[in-house]
């Protein structure tokens, strides 16, 4: 396959046979993803997507709303030659894959230590106040009649409404940092879609037989 | 005939029949809105023709709309006195004599459903298909074998006819296969085709189906016997054209069979036309049995450049690959037929090919590197070695373009040593009717005596010698041949097989001097193999002198004419690539080989750098210090020009295979980094710079007529050599890289060569 980095570009399309053609190319796809092309790589999907957030460990996270349904989000990884699903931190993971509508950078609001919610959640059947939630109240016209048996439930916890925000509520961790796993167990079961270059089944679409020297001199 | 039109015309003609019976007999069933829409019908009236033909005895006149005659036919009056009228439908149309029915009623625009009748074979009037009504004819009647006489009225649509058709139609399918999901013909296939717009609903067969045992043709042509409607057109095919009378009509009745009379192979070069000509599923192309469907695949009309004939060729593919190559109609060069190297070589663009640019490292294996650094190498050699010390070769295959790249790159390095492979040391490219096949392959069918000098049409080129055999069958021209005994499909006189021969007829002293004499419209064919030999000067200025004695060449004949043998060999010497000198390979330091395979390479020097630029790992490779990969003429746009001067384009049917690029552009890349840039970087600029050098290679589809003629030539006093002439192809199915690639050539030169 061509690869498209700039050395070869040079050399064999652009200087020596036509000026216009790499400009045509880069036009069709669009002015964001000339960078992209130059860099490396060129990443269709990517254009008129929105970058949501970068993590820690250098993934970016991707949506696009014209996409279809369950395919519109999705993270490229931060390093392109060794990667698996357990990169994505617990905090984008509810992002990534339709959990929560709640990026995992999104500064403190709710982020709550594991303690104060154990305590909120299960202590406060004991009577204790609620009040410490946050204070942000959710309209209760735009509350879902899905959340009713949560409601019910929340009834023992102090007010309807926080109960609610407890819902939308996330941990930040569970107190011990999130590490990638590398380890190669498990590296079977990784899903690769049918075209992947990953995917066991994937059918060789060479058509041509290249040369094989069947003499030396 | 494509099903459309048949649908169409078979919805015109129930329409008519709607109205003629809704408007003459009010009291007849008139058919209902449901059979208007059904394109088969089977009515009562049908079964019954002559009851429905006594309801509409008085029909109304009716008006016609203007009709086009079909596929463009076209009439051409020799003697205007000649012109009868028929009436086709009651349309008339004015036809020569001589024609038949079923030609009237094409000229007409009504087509008429056919199976044995081909108009490039004979009559046969077997099939039966097209029957039509004639006016005070008893019976329906074969159109095909039939006269048009003057005033004739001719019916193609009336009950009796479409009643024929049906019952034909019903017998054809009667012991015809119900294997269509199964069979190679499937979506092209005529009977199909046909018994979809001309056949009843239904059949009253119930008995058992015959079968007929396969035969076994060789490794081109496939064959399922049980689906022969014994239409014979592929017997009349083998015996008319291509001259090898190998198939033939065996038993009677239901137990006939097409068939070689003794178990053998077909060894006809054109047997591959055959499977095109078979309207059913009989006769299918072997290596593409199971491979596809013809409606999965895309058509690319391009040129074929396995011989110098440039046969109009579709390339029909799927997807990155090319799955089987059709003839396209040019009755100037090919008429509908193809040879069999074209049309089953395409499995060699496949097998070996180059992708990647590589180098040859210090243990003397291939390494694939990238562009880059395989063009750096190659132009910090080249820069090293004196101007003088760079041969540049072209290849057989190669196009116009990449020569003209090629012939610019090195001038402007300095060096002149360019040439193209199979034009010889020292080719004659100043008078363009010295190299072309000046009475062009149409006009051969003319000539009524030929000489052929030192070359093996059949062999050389097949689609010529299919001329030459039809010239001999139609006019029974005399051939003789000079050379080795070879195998010449037609009536001939072998001469000799060495240059004194043609010195005696030179002298007049031979015997068939006499018939070259007394001919109208002689015609000289030297080979092209003919370049290779030391005295080639001497052997062209004796046959110009033959050429002059016989009045061969005059203002509105001439037939002095050189049969080339590769696609590249008439545009090269259009474009000048003549060697300065003529042994500059024995002292060539850097040698750029642009798909040249044959150059004899033995004498070059060992230290000498060998760049090779080409689609295939073939011989000169081995040789190579850089390979630099390039396209196939299936993969790239180019011009070609064949042996009687027609320039002809080939179009990109596929995408080229791992990292290669076509040949100008490497050439081009190249002069970039060696610091001399050529001045063009599109196919446009290189094309107007080709312009400068040589203008009718722009003139695509034209033959552009030398005008100069051998006249003009100096005198020669070469000394002619005793050696007598060899053959220019050894193995038919082997001449170039792509074919020796093929696996589908080997086995044909195996088994085929083996059989003979």
């Amino acid at each position: 396959m061509v690869e498209l980095s700039p050395s070869n570009f040079r050399v064999l399309n652009r200087v020596p046979f036509t000026r216009a053609k790499p400009e045509c190319i880069f036009k069709r796809v669009g002015d964001t993803s000339y960078v992209y092309c130059l860099s490396g790589q060129t990443k269709i999907h990517n254009i008129g997507s929105t970058c949501v957030g970068v993590d820690k460990f250098g993934n970016k996270y991707y949506e696009n709303l014209d996409y279809q349904s369950g395919r519109h989000r999705w993270v490229e990884y931060g390093d392109k030659n060794r990667y698996n699903a357990s990169q994505v931190p617990p905090e984008w993971h509810g992002w990534l894959h339709f959990i929560t509508d709640h990026t995992g950078d999104e500064p403190g609001r709710y982020e709550w230590d594991a303690k104060i919610l154990e305590r909120e959640l299960f202590f406060n059947e004991t009577q204790s106040s609620a009040h410490s939630l946050p204070s942000n109240r959710i309209s209760s016209r735009v509350i879902d009649l899905r959340f009713r048996h949560i409601a019910l439930k929340a009834i023992h916890v102090s007010n309807f409404l926080d109960a609610i925000a407890l819902l939308m509520l996330r941990p930040k961790r569970y107190g011990i940092e999130h590490k990638q796993n590398f380890s190669g167990e498990g590296d079977e079961y990784i899903y690769h879609s049918k075209g992947h270059s990953l995917n066991p089944g994937q059918r060789d679409w060479t058509r041509y037989q290249p040369w094989q020297p069947t003499k030396t001199s | 005939m494509g099903l459309g039109l048949l649908a169409l015309r078979a919805t015109r003609t129930t329409s008519a029949t709607l109205t003629r019976f809704s408007s003459s007999s009010p009291i007849s069933r008139v058919p209902t809105i449901s059979s208007f829409i059904r394109t088969i019908i089977s009515t009562p009236e049908l079964q019954k023709p002559e009851a429905s033909a006594a309801t509409q005895s008085d029909p109304l006149p009716e008006i016609h709309p203007p009709r086009t005659p079909l596929g463009g036919a076209r009439v051409h009056f020799t003697n205007p006195e000649d012109a009868i009228e028929v009436f086709v439908d009651g349309y008339p149309v004015k036809i020569p004599k001589g024609m038949t029915v079923l030609q009237a009623c094409e000229v007409a625009g009504v087509d008429i459903p056919r199976f044995c009748y081909h108009n490039r074979l004979s009559i046969a009037g077997n099939c039966r298909m097209c029957l039509v009504e004639v006016e005070k004819s008893p019976k329906p009647v074969a159109s095909c074998a039939m006269p048009a006489l003057p005033g004739m009225k001719i019916k193609t649509d009336t009950p009796i006819a479409k009643k024929a058709r049906e019952g034909v139609m019903e017998f054809l399918l009667m012991n015809h296969p119900l294997d269509c999901p199964i069979c190679d013909q499937g979506g092209e296939c005529d009977l199909q085709d046909q018994s979809m717009a001309f056949g009843s609903d239904r059949g009253r067969f119930t008995e058992m189906k015959r079968s007929v045992v396969d035969k076994n043709l060789g490794p081109l042509v496939k064959t399922v016997m049980t689906r022969c409607i014994q239409c014979t057109r592929c017997v009349r095919f083998a015996t008319e054209i291509a001259g090898t009378e190998d198939l033939g009509m065996l038993g009677r009745g239901s137990g006939e069979e097409i068939g070689t009379y003794v178990e053998k192979l077909m060894t006809s070069e054109l047997s591959g036309n055959v499977i095109d000509i078979c309207p059913v599923g009989a006769l299918t192309s072997k290596p593409f049995a199971f491979k596809a469907r013809n409606w999965e695949l895309k058509g690319t009309e391009s040129i074929d450049v396995t011989d110098a004939v440039g046969s109009n060729i579709r390339i029909d593919s799927r997807g990155p690959e090319v799955m089987r190559i059709l003839p396209r109609l040019n009755e100037d060069i090919n008429e509908e037929w193809i040879s069999d190297k074209t049309r089953f070589c395409y499995d060699g663009l496949k097998r070996q090919r180059l992708n990647d640019p590589m180098i040859r490292g210090p243990d003397g294996r291939f390494m694939s590197v990238g562009w880059r650094e395989a063009l750096a190498l190659v132009a910090e050699v080249v820069l090293k070695v004196k101007p003088k010390e760079i041969v540049g070769v072209a290849g057989k295959l190669s196009d116009a373009e990449s020569m003209m790249a090629l012939k610019d790159f090195l001038n402007k390095l300095g060096s002149n040593n360019v040439m193209c492979e199979g034009n010889g040391v020292n080719p004659q490219a100043d008078l363009r009717s010295g190299y072309l096949l000046n009475s062009t392959i149409s006009g051969l069918e003319k000539a009524d005596v030929f000489l052929l000098v030192g070359t093996q049409p059949r062999t050389e080129a097949p689609m010529v010698n299919a001329r030459i055999r039809k010239a001999v069958r139609a006019t029974q021209a005399k051939v003789g041949y000079i050379g080795p005994p070879a195998d010449i499909n037609y009536d001939h006189q072998h001469l000799g097989t060495g240059p004194e021969t043609l010195l005696e007829i030179a002298k007049g002293t031979h015997p068939f001097c006499a018939s070259l004499l007394a001919a109208k419209n002689p015609s000289i064919v030297v080979g092209a193999g003919v370049f290779e030999r030391e005295d080639k000067d001497a052997i062209f200025s004796a046959v110009e002198t033959i050429a002059k004695n016989v009045k061969a060449i005059r203002p509105n004949w001439n037939g002095l004419n050189v049969l080339l043998l590769n696609a590249a060999q008439a545009a090269s010497l259009d474009l000048g690539l003549v060697p300065e000198s003529e042994n500059c390979i024995e002292s060539a330091k850097f040698l750029y080989l642009m798909g040249a395979d044959d150059t004899e390479l033995d004498k070059l020097p060992n230290e000498a750098f060998v760049v090779y630029q080409g689609h295939h790992g073939d011989r000169s490779v081995y040789r190579a210090n850089v390979i630099l990969p390039a396209s196939a003429f299936s993969e790239k746009e180019g011009t070609y020009e064949n042996t009687e001067g027609c320039v002809q384009q080939t179009l990109p049917a596929v995408p080229t295979v791992g990292d290669a690029r076509d040949d100008w552009k490497i050439v081009r890349a190249l002069s970039e980094v060696a610091g001399t840039p050529l001045p063009y970087d599109t196919l446009g600029s290189i094309r107007a710079r080709i312009r400068t050098v040589a203008p009718n290679l722009l003139h695509v589809e034209e033959k552009e007529l030398p005008i100069f003629n051998a006249e003009l030539k100096p005198e020669v006093s070469q000394k002619m050599s005793k050696t007598p002439f060899g053959k220019a192809v050894e193995n038919f199915y082997m001449t170039d890289s792509i074919t020796r690639a093929s696996k589908i050539m080997a086995q044909c030169s195996a088994s085929l060569l083996a059989s003979k």
